[in-house]
């Protein structure tokens, strides 16, 4: 009797919403949604926005330091390593898109385990698992990208003697298309906008990626302090892009080696619970209990931590490390 | 009970995780009141002061003085260099001006001093404590080991750098031979440099309107463990008064610390992998452990049951 009235109650109220404000209630749901997805979308574009302005201002040194600019360079090489920078994804964009989908996989993990904390614990490694993933599938287009940029590098860094702009806009019809789009903003930027030459440098040093940092840096220097001789020590520039591309072939050999070696390892794992889960109904008791299914998710969060680690080795790189160089 | 204290906890963790995240991304404007903006003022008009460095000087000066009296306790010629020394490499200030060496001596005798006061309060106790005076060398460097790691760290972070340096000296060694000037080689540089290499390239300055020989002498003695930098400045030096030919021996430099360079980082691929073998390894023992282990707990129960 109760539960009849209390509907009755509601659809009554509802109605009368309905009256008042001229809206159903799956179209005020989906207003609701909607305009929730436009607020996501509007904070995330005044977040990048903010974030460029910030990053523009800074300093060299400055930057450098930030952790904020480490992860940022990071996802910004992957997001132009898949093609997804040319579409108009930003930085912010990614993260957001990550953080749902981590959420949506932490919900269904929540429901199936139980306990608080290993969903926390879910939440974090899914998230820098989802990361490393996209990191492996950039790989692939990285090897291609930056043959292209290695070129440009060569031939801007052998004409750098007739100045900047002039250098560029020389040989911009050199440079492959794919790497070209940067380069023509570059001379936008500073020869119909009158920008100020850091900034465009800045923005050069984005469109292009973690591989122009040396040759940006260079360039505002020799933009701002010249003495006789700046433009020679491009030419080491050259130099060191040979000795990547020669270290570049070694480190692809010992990592495919090593991701072979882990998932050997973590199928032996699997091999070895699923055989015990299949033959004996004890073992298969325990794993699908309350207590079991935690068991369970900690050995794939384990093979995600790997997984992680051997990604995050792969993506530091070997010429530019702090830590043990001789004095 | 414990559960609680699970999910208390778990909450914990999330709501930190989610807060940075939110830091990271939006954050706000900050707001600076009345009172700090006074307070950075008034810090700046006590770094213009002189009375307050002419106190703290005096001050430590006569403390230092006080410890003649003890055994070992006298502040020698050659320990007053070297933290001289140390405190010029690592910057410490005192309200912006540089601390004396006195000022480490002191709080080295007052950290020996604290120490012994506890281990004879704790030796009433038991007498086993009085064995923690074997600790008193690590405790009396105590003070120092700050400025030290500072330097040696600073010391780490411009060894990255100083290839570069080196690229451009060699650059424009190649263009003008004699007329090469030191000066002009830092200011091109200076842009590039990061925190440490700028502060090391800073004090040679500072030195160069003495004359470059001087400077590059004080470059040598102030890091004395670099071998790097002692080469650097000898060939610099020879540059600079134009003895003998030196041409070849400025090459080969650059060379060898290209290979180095390389060397340097075939080692880190190798070290690399080494450590992801033993991470590899490490891993997959625990979880087999931790399956193995399951199984046979539970097929020796079932044979029990």
């Amino acid at each position: 009797m109760e539960w009849l009235l209390i509907l009755a109650a509601l659809v009554f109220m509802f109605k009368a919403l309905e009256y008042l404000l001229g809206i159903s209630l799956p179209e005020a749901l989906m207003e609701i949604f909607h305009a929730s997805k436009r607020k996501l979308y509007e904070e995330t574009e005044t977040a990048a926005y903010a974030n460029e302005h910030k990053f523009k201002l800074m300093s060299n040194a400055r930057r450098n330091k930030s952790k904020l600019y480490k992860y940022y360079s990071f996802i910004n090489d992957i997001l132009l390593d898949m093609g997804w920078a040319q579409v108009g994804v930003t930085v912010e964009g990614l993260t957001v898109i990550v953080l749902l989908a981590t959420i949506l996989v932490d919900l269904l993990g929540a429901l199936v385990i139980k306990n608080a904390l290993v969903a926390v614990l879910l939440f974090i490694v899914t998230y820098v698992t989802f990361i490393a993933a996209l990191f492996a599938f950039s790989r692939h287009g990285h090897m291609v990208r930056k043959r292209f940029l290695i070129d440009a590098e060569n031939i801007l860094c052998s004409t750098i003697s007739l100045g900047l702009e002039r250098c560029i806009s020389e040989a911009v019809p050199k440079i492959d298309k794919s790497v070209r789009a940067p380069f023509l903003r570059f001379l936008d930027d500073v020869q119909v906008q009158n920008m100020p030459m850091d900034i465009a440098l800045y923005t050069l040093n984005r469109g292009l990626g973690s591989q122009f940092d040396s040759f940006c840096d260079k360039a505002l220097s020799l933009y701002t302090v010249y003495s006789q001789g700046t433009e020679d020590s491009f030419s080491f520039n050259v130099r060191n892009n040979a000795l990547e591309v020669k270290l570049d072939t070694l480190a692809e050999d010992t990592f495919s080696r090593m991701s072979t070696q882990s998932m050997r390892a973590i199928s032996i794992v699997i091999a070895f619970v699923g055989f015990s889960i299949g033959l004996f109904p004890d073992v298969r008791r325990f794993y699908l209990s309350p207590q079991g299914i935690p068991v369970l998710v900690g050995y794939g969060m384990m093979g995600a931590l790997l997984f992680i680690y051997i990604k995050w080795v792969q993506s530091r790189k070997p010429l530019k490390r702090k830590k043990d160089i001789k004095k | 009970m414990n559960t609680n204290i699970y999910i208390g906890a778990a909450f914990l963790i999330f709501l930190i995780f989610v807060w940075s995240m939110w830091k990271w991304f939006w954050r706000a404007r900050t707001k600076h009141t009345r009172k700090q903006h006074q307070q950075a003022q008034t810090v700046i008009r006590q770094r213009v002061g002189v009375a307050d460095y002419k106190k703290y000087t005096e001050f430590y000066t006569v403390i230092s003085h006080l410890l003649n009296y003890i055994p070992l306790g006298r502040l020698t010629a050659d320990k007053r260099n070297e933290y001289s020394a140390l405190i010029l490499n690592a910057d410490a200030r005192h309200n912006g001006r540089l601390s004396i060496p006195e000022e480490y001596h002191v709080k080295q005798w007052i950290c020996v001093g604290i120490m012994t006061v506890v281990l004879l309060f704790l030796s009433l106790i038991s007498k086993f404590f009085l064995i923690a005076f074997v600790l008193l060398p690590y405790v009396f460097g105590f003070p120092i080991s700050d400025l030290r790691e500072s330097t040696s760290s600073g010391l780490d972070a411009s060894m990255l750098q100083f290839r570069d340096f080196y690229n451009i000296y060699y650059a424009q060694y190649m263009r003008a031979k004699s007329n090469l000037r030191l000066q002009d080689v830092i200011t091109s540089f200076k842009p590039l440099a990061e925190k440490e290499m700028r502060g090391m390239l800073d004090r040679v300055e500072c030195d160069i309107a003495k004359g470059e020989d001087y400077a590059l002498e004080q470059w040598d003695s102030r890091y004395p463990d670099s071998p790097k930098i002692h080469r650097f400045c000898v060939l610099a030096g020879m540059v600079s008064r134009g003895e003998g030919n030196v041409g070849e021996a400025i090459e080969s430099f650059g060379q060898e610390l290209e290979q180095e360079r390389e060397m340097y980082a075939k080692q880190q691929l190798k070290a690399d992998e080494d450590r992801v073998d033993l991470v590899c390894t490490i891993f997959t023992y625990a979880m087999l452990g931790i399956a193995v282990a399951i199984y046979f707990w539970l097929v020796i129960k079932g044979v029990r049951g």
